[in-house]
């Protein structure tokens, strides 16, 4: 399905992937494990093709992605799903609209417009069946910002099921959930990938979530892969050396970040690692 | 830079303001106290007499409201001629388009045809308004002769020029994650854009052409004056015989119509948002 060789990817002087080899077979599902920094979203932004590669190559189903652009990028493209981490849905548009987007990449700009304008019944139809899979049918004609935040990542699931994708990736999709509600979530991207034999890497801060729902576990630490094993092989040790220097690490993702931040391409990458970084290590205006 | 700095150089710039101003009020001779003197005084009594009685025979009233109505209208048609000039101007003028703010790595952008595009719209919409309306009208009323038609067209190419600018300036407030999120699931550019930008910034762009639609009323009167019918040319016409009476029903008339379509139009902007 996947294949990385020595991938990496650098952002001005910070090195966000150094090397990762990884391959991941159809229907496989694995969790992506490591602490913030380590790569996982960046990696993430590798497999759905929003940015390329410095050194090394990816394949996806085959297709060598490397200098692939235009409609044969996008046709890649439309192949993978993505659940951002901050779901990144269209608040403006209905629950409906947004479950809709997900086959954007399948269709013309004629026919993406006639849609939005009058969306025909029939993928009405199925829009609805994959709202009530994620437990959202009575809001199918809702104002997505009206929305909980917990709802609004449901969005994101559907219309991810709804593009029908052979690969779905999941950043972080349980990082602020309690632990109920993250568990709800896991088991409906897990059956998602069962029901319709989809590929899927989740990336998880919690090692015990990330061992029970997946046969195999990566560890990501400073844009290497650490461990890659069965999640039964997965040991205390192996995940406290992944997590050992954390807070450190999150200071300097911040630095980072600010030193590199003329280039566009960082601002999403910025905006994010301030997010995630406590409100003390946030740049003040000095 | 420091903080001392800052406010230092904030007390220049307030000073050389008030410098510019001083300068302007002894520059334009402007002198308030003439407006109290005892000449003025007697002048405008005189003036506020020939008001009085103002002539309400309905004659006189149907033929001002079918001048309101055509100043309305001639606004509405207009503002909706800009709209489609604006469109364009807005969107190719907004770097989201042109320069691919938005677009996910490994897409064509930042092509030298798309900069020229880019800086073409924005130096037209440049152009478009930094020539007031009604200097547009008194052109085209040369070359259309008179009627709405130079009218609408003026609102069209300076109307267009504005709405050009506060459009692209919208667009690009756009929050750029969910487009590139849908462009991470395959979009091609128009379909994102369709689907991701336009729906974030719709209620905005339709709250500010509300408010061009009521400068453009206002305008409208006043296009009146060089030949563009309306509400606007019936007082021209009173005020070259000097029938004050007229034109004290033709202001009141206007009055009113603006301040229904203000009120309108607040209605529907508070709806949108």
């Amino acid at each position: 399905m996947i294949r990385l060789d020595g991938a990496g990817r650098s952002f001005g002087r910070s090195i966000a992937l150094a090397r990762v080899d990884l391959a991941v077979r159809s229907g496989e599902r694995v969790a992506l494990v490591g602490p913030s920094g380590a790569g996982k979203t960046t990696l993430f932004r590798v497999l759905n093709l929003s940015i390329r590669l410095d050194r090394g190559s990816y394949a996806l189903d085959g297709l060598a992605t490397a200098g692939v652009r235009g409609r044969p990028l996008r046709a890649a493209r439309s192949r993978v799903a993505t659940i951002h981490q901050h779901h990144d849905v269209v608040g403006r548009l209905s629950v409906l609209k947004n479950i809709l987007a997900g086959r954007l990449g399948r269709w013309n700009g004629a026919r993406a417009a006639r849609i939005f304008l009058a969306p025909p019944e029939s993928l009405i139809e199925e829009a609805r069946a994959v709202a009530d899979r994620v437990g959202l049918r009575q809001k199918l004609f809702q104002r997505t910002d009206r929305l909980s935040g917990g709802e609004r990542q449901r969005v994101a699931i559907a219309r991810a099921i709804f593009q029908d994708a052979r690969l779905i990736l999941a950043d972080e999709p349980v990082a602020s959930l309690d632990p109920s509600r993250a568990e709800e979530i896991l088991s409906l991207l897990v059956a998602s990938s069962k029901q319709d034999g989809r590929t899927l890497i989740v990336s998880i801060h919690q090692p015990a979530l990330a061992k029970r729902w997946f046969e195999r576990v990566v560890g990501l630490k400073e844009g290497l892969v650490a461990f890659d094993l069965p999640a039964r092989e997965v040991g205390d040790e192996r995940l406290s050396i992944l997590f050992a220097g954390v807070e450190d690490r999150d200071v300097r993702d911040v630095r980072d970040a600010r030193d590199v931040r003329n280039t566009r391409d960082l601002r999403d990458l910025e905006e994010h690692e301030q997010k995630i970084a406590r409100p003390a290590c946030r740049p003040t205006d000095v | 830079m420091q903080v001392g700095d800052r406010a230092s150089s904030r007390y220049i710039a307030v000073a050389a303001g008030l410098a510019i101003l001083v300068a302007a009020f002894v520059g334009s001779e402007f002198r308030p106290g003439a407006l109290f003197g005892a000449a003025a005084g007697e002048r405008a009594g005189e003036f506020l007499k020939s008001w009085w009685p103002p002539r309400v025979d309905s004659l006189f009233l149907t033929r001002i409201a079918k001048g309101a109505i055509d100043t309305v209208a001639i606004a509405a048609v207009g503002t909706f001629c800009a709209v489609l000039v604006g469109l364009p101007l807005g969107i190719l003028g907004s770097r989201i388009v042109s320069q691919g703010a938005l677009f996910a790595e490994g897409e064509a952008r930042s092509h030298r045809a798309w900069r020229a595009v880019y800086f073409g719209a924005r130096g037209i919409g440049a152009f478009f308004r930094s020539i007031p309306e009604l200097i547009w009208a008194i052109v085209f009323v040369r070359i259309l002769g008179l009627g709405p038609a130079p009218a609408i067209t003026a609102f069209a190419i300076a109307y267009g020029g504005m709405l050009g600018k506060v459009y692209s300036e919208q667009l690009e407030e756009a929050r750029p994650a969910p487009v590139a999120a849908l462009e991470a699931a395959g979009a091609a550019r128009l379909p994102a854009f369709l689907w991701g930008v336009f729906p974030q910034v719709a209620g905005r762009m339709a709250s500010y052409t509300a408010y061009r639609f009521e400068c453009a009323v206002r305008a409208s009167a006043l296009m009146g004056f060089v030949g563009a019918g309306g509400l606007g040319f019936a007082i021209e016409i009173s005020v070259q015989d000097y029938l004050w009476n007229e034109v004290v029903t033709e202001v009141a008339l206007l009055v009113l119509v603006v301040m229904a379509i203000e009120t309108i139009s607040d209605a529907v902007r508070s709806w949108i948002e």
